[in-house]
Formats: structure tokens, sequence, C-alpha cells
């Protein structure tokens, strides 16, 4: 049934189909209105499961791994700050492999306080041992949560679910929502290992030998390896089951570009629309949309830039004292090609600030135009 | 969607650390050396009673439906439990934990529920007092409760009233809409089924109370505070100025009352007692005039709401300078007051302000502002200070061999009050007859802070018990009670009550009651909840093998966490202090 809903509402539509039985949370803005659809759908009985209202968000996540722990579907929604507090418990959710799925709507962290886009705050938790997705729009959002509960469960790692303040959160968008009994074919009930144990009591998280905790992150590595095979393989079977899949890497473009646009989440629905207008004006210009970051696609990447000779990366984060994050992991995956590619990174956007067509293709001709590439990024940005 | 295989990465036995060991291994004892301590008290409610009751105890029971037990729960330190459980100003309820949070438990009305639908016999405590024979003058509340405690510790008792009814002040000054007088007969017979003697029709003398300190190893006086006070003013002989205590006891004169304007002066119960009664015999209009604001009213609070509910008037700040008329009084002539600013005793006091007196036109002035001893006794035998019989903080006068207490001696004017002060004559006329002093017991037996104290305890008292402490738990930890606000009291409709004289309040069901006293914590006392054990994260608090045993702990896994006190709603559990 198509509807015409926030982003917010999408992911709780979403998660409603995913029948959770523990949602464990701590209301934040933007993320409060996730909470509250789902709060008012366990009162009017729409949902079954049990939603518990932490003291925090550090609480809501010890909650959902140890419920997951036991076997059950969980999920929580956080955002910026209440992510940052809930730091110590991901890397838990992770290393004690958990089924745990989280919406994470980014939003700038403070100093100063402000309540729009901006990645850092889902980047930073970039080596907690969680998988992690930035969706485009209001759709992607909805289908990839529904996908993440499939993933999650099936490598046996949390993953996270990334939508952006006020551009996804808020706004309105024409969404498809499945029906209950297509979402129920597709993701069966689950299946996760019971950990705990009333009749075999236990202990998580013990105290483990030097070469046991060595051993451990090792398999998480292997695991997150593997979730790439298995990441592809849900997008496949969602394709087939609802008529939309997103692969692992988007390119257009590509045969004939001097230069490749490579963006994420919210700006490249804005990129696609700029790209199109400098083909028409006769640029060869490509675009290169990023969803995942971890596990990080390098081959997909290499596959898809590999014979590129110009890139430029456009985002919306930035970790100091070097440049934009995609940026960087995008240069370390292609370092290997035999002719590497040449790579520009820009930022604009950071704060929340619309990033529009005009500036997007300033960025294209600015790339284009360059003699040298310099290694730190160029600011696109408005004024302070 | 294909298989997919990954074996290592994805067997939950490698890749999810997990012991099955146990975690005794960790001895989390050793991170503190402060430990809990499991330590039982008595409830604030029991600590606020001037008779000590068992009140934790008796609700404890009714909780269960078992009202014969919290019926015996009351007769450990209180004979009339259906009275108190009626007029009572219940400074428990004041102090009970759950005041601030959901509305205290309604014990005053359970305490009637409990004699209600209870039944049980007195605990007979000893009978060492069986070659002491005591004396009783009076049988109001001080009297009877000082009787009943002798009983029960084997003292051959005989109680003398100069009416032909006992019950004193029950009886005669509590009017029957409060307290119905078959409610008096029923309770007053616990007494004489003691084995009590009663002499009705007997006034002691002084010759007789020398005459009876012969005879018996001890005296308790408690002839009460039945003399009129006058408020000496102009024109208080004039026809229809009547004294409160004279028409509280004559129904000829509460038959004048009807059809005529009454007023009433004073702020105490018996002034409420008179201008209800008055409007009950079918005066017009009848108005309580008193001299400071409602704030200062010495009636409780309780009785002044029913008044103004059932249409009495107050006319506050104001004092009677003289009652009007030929040979009847026609009006009172009223000085306007004001209250005075704090002065060095840290007391209000009404003083006259500049305004012109004002007159108050009236048919009858009941005069309810104050009794006194009567002068009965004043003669030498015994020392008397500032209007009341000299007693110690024992009861014991002057005189040897001679107690005294209710009314006539400086206690509260409340029934509860008087019963105290005999049941504290009872134990201090027995212990000086087997030879023991108080101070000996004082501190095994007072409550909290005092003067309360249990008779029961004095001859059973359990081990680790703990007296002197009252169980307050913190605002967090009551908070952890699910609210549940008090069963609404039952009353009749005002204007039923004063067409019809019946008993104002309705006592609780026994559906309400049992919920009611399901409110009930039970403050000091474990019942067993096992909230302590279910929340201690090291698994160190060991249950008792039995119910109502002590909560242990495992001294080398607890690590002084207090959490186990945190949880506790009903404060037993502490924290503990270094070892």
């Amino acid at each position: 049934m198509r509807k015409f809903i926030t982003g917010n509402t999408a992911v709780a539509e979403a998660v409603r189909l995913c029948r959770p039985d523990i949602i464990a949370a701590y209301p934040i803005t933007p993320q409060t209105p996730i909470y509250e659809k789902l709060s008012d759908w366990e009162d009017s009985g729409k949902i079954k499961g049990k939603m518990m209202r932490t003291e925090s968000e550090h609480s809501a996540m010890a909650a959902c791994l140890a419920a997951s722990l036991t076997g059950v579907r969980t999920f929580t929604a956080t955002s910026s700050q209440g992510l940052a507090l809930m730091h110590e418990m991901l890397h838990f959710a992770s290393g004690l492999r958990t089924g745990v799925v989280m919406a994470a709507v980014n939003r700038t962290l403070a100093a100063p306080w402000a309540f729009w886009s901006d990645q850092t705050d889902t980047l930073s938790q970039r080596d907690t041992g969680w998988m992690q997705v930035y969706c485009e729009d209001n759709q992607e959002t909805a289908d990839m949560i529904i996908q993440a509960f499939k993933i999650a469960e099936t490598v046996l790692l949390p993953m996270m679910v990334i939508l952006e303040a006020n551009f996804i959160s808020h706004f309105m968008e024409p969404v498809d929502i499945p029906s209950q009994k297509d979402v129920d074919a597709f993701l069966p009930a689950v299946a996760l290992p019971r950990r705990f144990d009333l009749e075999n009591p236990g202990y998580v998280s013990p105290t483990v030998t030097q070469k046991q905790f060595e051993a451990y992150r090792r398999r998480t590595s292997d695991a997150m390896t593997h979730a790439l095979a298995v990441i592809a393989d849900v997008d496949e079977a969602f394709g087939k089951a609802f008529g939309r899949s997103y692969g692992i890497v988007e390119i257009t473009g590509a045969e004939d570009a001097e230069l490749v646009l490579v963006t994420t989440a919210t700006i490249t629905s804005t990129a696609r629309v700029a790209v199109k207008e400098l083909r028409e004006e006769g640029v060869k210009v490509g675009l290169c949309k990023l969803r995942l970051f971890r596990p990080f696609p390098v081959q997909a990447v290499k596959e898809a830039l590999k014979n590129i000779p110009k890139i430029a990366v456009l985002e919306r984060n930035i970790s100091q004292g070097r440049e934009g994050i995609f940026c960087s992991e995008l240069k370390s995956a292609l370092i290997n090609c035999t002719r590497p590619p040449q790579v520009q990174g820009y930022l604009a956007g950071i704060g929340g600030t619309n990033v529009d067509p005009p500036l997007i293709k300033k960025v294209v001709h600015h790339a284009l135009a360059l003699k040298t590439f310099s290694d730190g990024p160029v600011w696109m940005g408005g004024d302070a | 969607m294909p298989e997919i295989t990954c074996p290592d990465c994805l067997d939950p036995e490698q890749v999810i650390p997990i012991s099955r060991e146990s975690t005794a291994v960790f001895k989390t004892g050793s991170w503190s050396s402060v430990r809990p301590q499991f330590s039982e008290k008595i409830s604030p409610c029991r600590a606020a009673c001037p008779l000590g009751n068992n009140i934790s105890a008796a609700l404890r029971a009714a909780a269960n439906g078992d009202f014969d037990a919290a019926l015996a729960a009351f007769l450990e330190e209180t004979p009339l439990p259906g009275i108190c459980g009626r007029v009572c100003y219940h400074p428990c309820q004041d102090d009970c934990n759950r005041k601030e949070t959901d509305g205290e438990l309604q014990i005053r009305a359970l305490e009637r529920a409990a004699s209600d639908y209870g039944n049980a016999a007195p605990q007979l405590l000893t009978d060492a007092g069986r070659n002491s024979p005591v004396a009783v003058v009076g049988s109001g509340p001080a009297g009877l409760s000082c009787a009943y405690h002798l009983a029960r510790m084997g003292h051959p008792v005989t109680v003398y009233e100069s009416a032909e009814i006992p019950g004193g002040l029950l009886v005669r000054g509590i009017p029957s809409f409060r307290l119905p007088e078959k409610i008096v007969t029923k309770e007053l017979s616990r007494i004489w089924d003691l084995g009590v003697t009663l002499k009705t029709g007997t006034t002691i003398d002084p010759a007789g109370l020398k005459k009876l300190l012969q005879v018996h190893r001890a005296v308790f006086l408690a002839p009460g505070a039945d003399a009129h006070q006058p408020l000496k003013v102009p024109g208080e002989l004039l026809a229809g100025v009547v004294p409160g205590i004279d028409f509280l006891r004559s129904t000829s004169l509460q038959q004048k009352a009807k059809g005529i304007n009454v007023a009433v002066v004073g702020g105490g119960n018996s002034a409420m007692d008179a201008a209800r009664t008055a409007l009950r015999a079918g005066a017009i209009r009848v108005t309580v005039l008193y001299r400071r604001t409602l704030n200062e009213m010495p009636a409780f609070a309780d009785e002044v709401k029913e008044a103004e509910a059932e249409g009495i008037r107050f006319k506050t700040l104001v004092a009677p300078m003289a009652f009007l008329g030929k040979e009847r009084v026609k009006a009172v002539r009223l000085m306007p007051m004001k209250m005075s600013a704090i002065e060095e005793d840290g007391r209000l006091r009404p003083i006259p302000s500049e305004k012109e007196p004002i007159e108050l036109a009236c048919d009858m002035a009941v005069i309810a502002a104050g009794q006194q001893p009567a002068g009965l006794f004043m003669d030498g035998l015994f020392r008397w200070r500032s209007g009341r019989v000299e007693v110690d903080a024992w009861h014991r006068t002057s005189r040897p061999g001679l107690y005294a207490g209710g009314d006539a001696s400086p206690a509260r004017a409340s029934v509860v009050d008087a019963m105290a002060t005999g049941k504290r004559a009872a134990l201090s006329i027995h212990l000086a007859s087997v030879n023991r002093r108080v101070h000996e017991i004082e501190s095994a037996v007072t409550l909290g802070k005092g003067p309360a104290f249990s008779l029961t305890a004095f001859f059973h008292a359990q081990e680790r018990w703990r007296p002197d402490q009252v169980a307050r738990p913190d605002g967090i930890t009551l908070a952890m009670a699910p609210q549940h606000p008090p069963q609404p009291l039952p009353h009749i409709d005002a204007c039923r009550a004063v067409q019809t004289g019946e008993e104002v309040a309705r006592g609780y069901s026994t559906e309400a009651a049992i919920q009611e006293a399901q409110r009930c914590l039970v403050c000091g006392t474990c019942v067993g909840c096992n909230r302590c054990l279910v929340f201690c994260p090291e698994g160190a608090v060991i249950p008792p093998d039995d119910a109502g045993g002590l909560y242990l702990y495992r001294d080398e896994y607890c690590k002084g966490c207090g959490l186990c006190a945190s949880v506790c709603l009903r404060g037993v559990m502490e924290p503990g202090g270094v070892e």
C-alpha cells in the first residue's frame, strides 16, 4: 500500500511488519516520532512486542542486546548524543554477536547544539562492529529496515539503518508499505541462538585469555566479510519479493565518464538531478552511490571505479584532522588498483545545510578543472 | 535466497563468548567492608499511637481477611479498639509512610473493622499481680484502660464509678451519633469478662480514698475533668446560658434547643459535640463562637469538617464579653479579636482588635470552653499543680501508692491519651508490686521516642526487637510501591445524619476493609517479599528457612553495594556500616 509519510513513520511501519519482540529506546530529537509511533501501536495492540521505557540510550542498548541473547527480535532507534551515549554498549552488542537492528537518524553532535543532518554521529561508530547502511530516501529506509533484520539475524551481527535528520526523518514522500503477508514470507520468525537458558545458566562476556580474545575478533571479522555476500543475497531476494533492490554500489554513466561524482544518502537523490542536467550540457560525468559503510564493499567499489580517471567525493561529515570519512574509505579501497583513479574530497551540507543542484554542479566543474588533486577536503559550504 | 554457509564465524557455540561456569569463583565480598543489616523495626504508625498499638500486625492480618487476628493484635495494647476506631484523632495516620505518596492508610476505620468483624479474647500476661489488689476510681477511658491492663497482669481490680453506668465521658459526653451506646457496652464487656469488679453509684470522698489506700496495693485515680469552667463574664447566670457538659448529658436541656437560635462558645471537641447535638435537637441555627481562627481550633479536624457539612456556622476571632437579656439570654456581646504576633513562647494569642463590639442574637448559649477536675480531692492528700493532680512520668502522685491519670492529670484531653495514662499507670503499679524499678525496663518497651510503650513486649519480648527504631523507608523506595488511593470512608448523608441522629461514620464493609488493609506496607516488618534476594547482583542474600526468619548474606560475596536496602519497601534491610 502506498502511503504519503515521513521517513520516521516509514521506519515505524517497517518495524511493525517485522514483528519485533522487544523495542527498548529512549526519546531524542529527531528520532522520537519513531518511538512515539511504535508506542502508540503497542498501546493500541497493533504491535504485539513489548516496549521498554529505559532511562537512557545506554540502558536501551543493554536491554536490546540482552533480549537478543534470549533469542528474540529486537529493535531500537536513536540519534546523535543518544548514539554517543550508547557507544560502550554498541561494542557489547557486536562482541556478543547479537542481531539487534537500530534506526539511527543522523544528527549533528554537540557542541555547538543543533538538530540537523550530519553523518558524523554514525560514522563515529565505525569501529564498534556494527553493520551500517546509509539510505537515500524514505522508501529505501523502510526497505532496509526489513532487510536489516534478515541480515543481522543471519550473520549474528547488529545493524544500523541510517536515515538523515529532517531530509528523511521529517520529509514526507510516497512510500510503498508491503503487506504483512509478504513481509512474513520474506522474513521468517526469528531463529537467533538462545544463549540465555534458565535451565543452563551462563554468564555472557566472561573474562577470556589473550588468544581467545583474538579468536573472537577474528571470527567477527570473518562474519563481516561474509556479511557482504549475505547483504547482496538479501537484496536480491528482496528485489524478487517486492520489486525493489539497491545493489551494493550503484553507478551510472561510467562508460565514458571523465569524472564520477561519489555521493551517499540524500545528497545522491539531488545529485541525480544535477548529473542529468550536466549530461544534457555535454559534461561527461557519472554518479556513484555508496550505501554500505560496514562492511565496506571494497571489491564492488573497485569494480565500479577502477577505470575512472577522476573521482570527486561529496559528503556531509568530517573526521577532524583528515577529511570526509567516505573519501578516506574510498581512497584506501582503490589504493591497490593498477592505475588508481585520482580522488578529490569535497565537504558540503555539514550541519544540515541544503546541498542543491547548482552546488553539486559547481563541485563537478571544480573537480574537472583540477590540475592537481589535493589530499585534504575542499569546503564548498556556506559561511558560518 | 541461496544457502550461505560460513561454518566458523556463524556457529553460536564458538562466536558468542559465554561461560557456563559458576561465578562463585569471584569473591566479590573482598571489595568492601560495608555489610547490610537485617533489622526489623516498629512502624511509624505504632510509634505515633499513644497506646503503642501494633497496627502493622493488625493490618497485615486484616489484609488476609483474618479480623480475629487483627482484633487480637489490637487487644495486646488496648481494651477498646471499637471506641478508638470511631473517635480517635488518629495521630498514627499522620505518620503513615504512604501519606506523601498515595494517601495514608485509614487506620482508624480498620481498627473499627477489626472490632466490628473480629472475635478475640484479651491475652493474660502473668498472674504475678494476684496478691496485689488495685482500686480504680473512675470508669472513663483512663480508668478502664488501667483496669484492663492490671487484670491482664493478674491483679484483682475494683472500679468505682459515681454515675449509675460505667464509661465516663464515653457515655456521658461523647454523643451517640459519634459513639453509639451499644458499642460502648460491647467494648466494656471485655474488661468485665476479665474479672474486673465494677461498683457504680459509688462516689469516693477523701475519707473513702484513704480507706481504699489502706486495703489495696495501689489506687489509680481517674475521676476525669467534668466540672464546668465558667467564662466569668456578665450575664452568665441568665436563663438559657448552659454549661456544655450539662447540655451534652441532659436530654431535657437538649430538647429546649428545638426551634431556637443556639450559640456555642468554644473550639474544642465538646463545643463541636454540643453544636451538633443542638442541631439534632431541632435548633434553627447553631453558631460556634471561637476566639482564635479555625487553624488554632483544638477540635479534631474530622469533627470540624463534619460539623461544617451539617450546617453549623462558625464565627471566629470573637470573645464573649457579656450575655444580654432580662431573665433569659437574648443575645451575646462579642469582642472582635485578632491574633497577636508570635510571642516569646512561640505561640499566637488572641487579643482584642480595634473594632467595635458586636451583638449576636441567640435564645440559648452553650458554654463549652473548657472543663476542670471537680475539687473533691483538693484537701492536701496529694499535690496539685495548675489545677491538675501532679504526677511523674509514670503517673505516681506525691502520695505513695496513689497514682493518677486521665483528664484529672496533665494529659491531653482525648480518649486515646487518657487511655495511655491508664496503661502507663497499670505497668507502673505492677512494677511496684513486684519490686522492680521503671527505669530498668523503660528502654526495653518504649516505642520510638516514647512515651508510648508496649505492655505485651514487656512480657513477650521478641529476640532482636528494637522498639526504639522506627521504619522510615526513603521516598525513592516508597515510589516503588504500587499506588492505590485509600478506600473511601463511608458516611451517611449530612441531612439524614442530622434528622435521624444515626451514627455518622459508617464502617468499611469487610471487602473494603481487606482492600484498604492490603495497602499497608507493614513498615519495619519483613514479610518475606524476597526483593533483597532478587535484586542482589551477587546472589549474596540468603533467605530464611522459614517465614519470619532472618535474611542473612554471604560474607564472601556481599560487596556492600546496598542495593538490598534500597529496594526494601519496609525499611528492614539497612545499608549497614563498616564491620
